[in-house]
């Protein structure tokens, strides 16, 4: 099942993935593969925006940590932006906000 | 009125083990303080040091089975998606065809059936296809990285497939239809991780020369440890949640990366330092050593991982504007000095240096000869693994008990579900038996080592008692060592290990051994152990072998256990039980020659070892059949009748 993902390109090589809905075992390989097809295609400074994420769970934290080697090992970055509680809680649960800083929103990722 | 009868059992069976652990405390204590034969202390000690050891076995196998599950299968959720994952490697494809057949028939409407072939061999991706399975293999994320056998094959399969759970199995073993409307009701438990059931053979010849079956272990003690919330995952034949899995995979990314980030930032820091200080006028250096001791302070005050990792980047950067190929020549032949023992540290500056996406100067830099490990490190790659997320555990070759454990530690919890609902083959000759039996006892040393259950942040005082207990049952090999050869000694040489006359010994040993071995029959009542019990001892060599391998350090590389007979007979492999069945004849005739003729030794203490050394050998012998078995003219294992009636 493909999951609401809209992209955004900001420059070169930024680009804003927006994410709606459930970002769970079932569109987490939907998730994962576009973010290796935006990083085929050069944009490796990436931002994810999850203001409309209504769900998250570890297959879905799963499919952003793949995300996260493949942009960095271009020398680029997945930041991620928008966490409403819920959401950041599933984060907190599992230590990830250890690895990735949570931003409040799209503008600050990139700044 | 079950429950009654089995609220009776338990209590029957306690108040045996609580006489049993008195009266060996008793036992040890006289034995300790009055017994031990102060002229032959290199005989009387090693003995009482293996009793204490089997006391300590005897008191963790009471609170084992102090309070055993007998759970029934709640009904069936209403909804929930199955994933089958049939693990591979090089068995035959007939074989596999049996478990891709069986499992498509399984019971439950959202099911999806995968292959999932390391051997990535034509002929099962044919099979797959022609049968209407899925087919998994791995990708080329894999080239070059560690590929963790089995566990590698399951995580791999993880991220290729979405269903809510998911049942592992071996490529033997036949699933019943009812294996998923008969575990999966137990997830109505949200904290619930896995269940699983026991592993049967359909393969044991008559006599079970191999001791192939488990009835205990997959009985009365995993019932034992579910009691306690700590059974644990087998490696096939178990329904898991994937979320616990992935959660526990994404959590063990987090600890490792923070691992490895410290150890890299800190050795970087430490040689970059010491490169700054022996050229100051390198502003390259400079830049880089207050860049990451900038990156230090950000570890130190809690920043993510992700804001340290980009201050080790912007410093890199910044150091490359500025080097010069001069300097970079300069910094080689001080680098190449400083590291010319620490490969590791060289190369992470060299990555450091080279990172990707900037100019001209990675070139020049990377001619340093440095290495690339701590930087990628420093990235946040987790560069030496294929996938970042490794759910199921990669530390030992048998990933399922430090899976299991880890999973308890993070507050999940088990079922054991004791009906047997996949049949599977067993080992059909003595040597890949004693294979696969090193394989396991390796493995669980190895968690042992690696992760010790007794320290392990997160498991309740039970958990931590019933993991260990497990793994310490390895150890029996030293204590069965001394116990097999002692009637030898004292046949051969007349001492005895006691200073007090054998039959007092046996007055204090008699009840405390009697009631032990009653408590045993009880909890065993229906159960046939015998051959178990057998290769408990009988295996004292190979458990001493785990051990002493698994403690230097020898990685044993993962053994795939053969499905089909090996061919030949099998009598080299039990040289050391021979020799033991040998020198106990010897040592027999010996003694009671000695007692008539020379003198040596009471009638007590002859007949008394007698005794035991013909136990010995009793004990032994089954695994020298087991060496030269075959099997009966015309016998055929057949598969299961749950199959056979449904196809």
């Amino acid at each position: 099942m493909d999951p609401e993902l809209s992209v955004r390109v900001v420059s070169e090589r930024r680009a804003v993935l927006g994410i709606q809905g459930r970002l769970n075992a079932v569109t987490a390989p939907a998730t994962r593969a576009r973010i290796q097809e935006l990083v085929g295609k050069g944009q490796v400074e990436l931002v994810c925006d999850l203001t409309e994420v209504s769900f998250l769970d570890s297959s879905g934290l799963s499919a952003l940590v793949s995300g996260l080697k493949a942009t960095r090992e271009r020398g680029g970055f997945l930041k991620l932006a928008g966490l409403n509680e819920q959401v950041a809680k599933v984060f907190r649960l599992t230590m990830l906000d250890r690895v990735f800083q949570l931003y409040p929103s799209v503008e600050a990722a990139f700044g | 009125m079950a429950n009654d009868n089995h609220g009776r059992h338990v209590g029957v069976f306690r108040a045996l083990g609580a006489l049993t652990i008195i009266l060996g405390v008793a036992y040890l204590t006289w034995r300790y303080s009055s017994s031990l034969n102060q002229g032959a202390l290199w005989f009387a000690i090693p003995l009482v040091a293996a009793e204490t050891y089997a006391f300590v076995n005897t008191v963790l196998f009471v609170i084992m089975m102090w309070k055993p599950t007998r759970r029934v299968s709640p009904p069936p959720l209403v909804e929930g998606t199955v994933d089958v994952f049939i693990t591979t490697y090089n068995e035959p494809v007939d074989l596999v065809r049996l478990t891709v057949e069986a499992a498509l028939k399984i019971d439950w409407p959202r099911l999806k059936v995968y292959v999932l072939d390391d051997g990535a061999r034509r002929q099962m991706r044919a099979l797959a296809a022609e049968l209407g399975s899925g087919y998994i293999t791995r990708g080329e994320e894999w080239t070059g990285k560690p590929r963790h056998a089995k566990a590698g094959n399951v995580n791999n399969a993880l991220m290729a497939t979405d269903g809510e759970f998911i049942l592992i199995l071996d490529a033997d073993q036949i699933p019943d239809p009812r294996i998923i409307q008969r575990t999966i009701g137990y997830f109505r438990d949200p904290a619930l991780a896995f269940v699983q059931t026991p592993q049967h053979f359909y393969n044991v010849p008559p006599g079970d020369p191999f001791g192939a079956d488990a009835p205990l272990f997959y009985g009365p003690i995993m019932q034992g440890k579910d009691g306690w919330d700590a059974a644990f995952f087998c490696g096939s034949n178990a329904v898991l949640r994937r979320e616990a899995l992935l959660q526990l995979g994404v959590t063990e990314y987090v600890r490792e990366m923070e691992q490895h980030f410290e150890r890299a930032l800190k050795r970087l820091r430490h040689d970059v330092s010491a490169l700054a200080r022996r050229s100051p006028d390198l502003p390259a250096a400079r830049i880089l050593r207050s860049a990451l001791k900038k990156a230090d302070q950000a570890l130190r005050v809690g920043a993510p991982l992700e804001r340290v990792s980009d201050i080790v980047r912007q410093g890199i950067s910044a150091a490359q504007d500025v080097a010069t190929r001069q300097d970079v020549l300069s910094m080689a032949r001080v680098l190449e000095n400083l590291w010319a023992e620490d490969a590791k540290v060289g190369e992470a500056l060299r990555q450091l240096l080279g990172n990707p996406g900037h100019g001209p100067a990675r070139q020049d830099l990377s001619s340093l000869g440095l290495e690339e490990a701590a930087v990628d490190e420093l990235n946040l790659t987790r560069p030496t693994e294929a996938q970042p997320v490794l759910p199921l555990a990669t530390i030992s070759v048998t990933e399922d008990m430090a899976t299991a454990m880890r999973l308890h530690a993070l507050g999940w919890k088990s079922v054991f579900h004791p009906e047997v609902l996949a049949q599977g083959l067993a080992p059909e000759d003595l040597r890949s038996a004693l294979n696969q039996r090193l394989r396991w006892a390796q493995g669980t040393l190895q968690v042992l080592l690696r992760e010790n259950p007794l320290f392990k942040h997160g498991l309740s005082l039970p958990q931590r008692i019933q993991y260990f207990t497990t793994m310490l049952s390895y150890f029996d090999g030293f204590a069965s060592l001394v116990f097999v050869l002692s009637p030898i000694v004292s046949l051969a040489t007349g001492l005895s290990p006691v200073r007090t006359p054998w039959l007092e010994f046996l007055a204090w040993l008699g009840p405390y051994l009697g009631l032990n071995r009653l408590m045993y029959l009880y909890v065993t009542r229906g159960i046939n152990v015998r051959r178990s019990e057998q290769y408990s001892l009988a295996l004292f060599p190979l458990w001493i072998k785990a051990v002493l391998s698994t403690l230097t350090n020898r990685d044993p590389e993962f053994v795939v256990t053969p499905k089909r007979r090996q061919s030949g007979h099998f009598l080299h492999l039990v040289r050391p039980q021979l020799a033991i069945i040998a020198l106990t004849a010897l040592a027999i005739c010996y003694g009671v020659y000695a007692l008539a003729f020379e003198s040596q030794g009471t009638q007590m203490g002859v007949a008394m070892n007698v005794f035991w050394g013909g136990y010995n050998v009793a004990m032994l012998l089954p695994i020298v059949r087991a060496a030269v078995f075959r099997p009966p003219e015309g016998w055929k294992p057949r598969p299961p009748a749950f199959f056979l009636a449904g196809s």
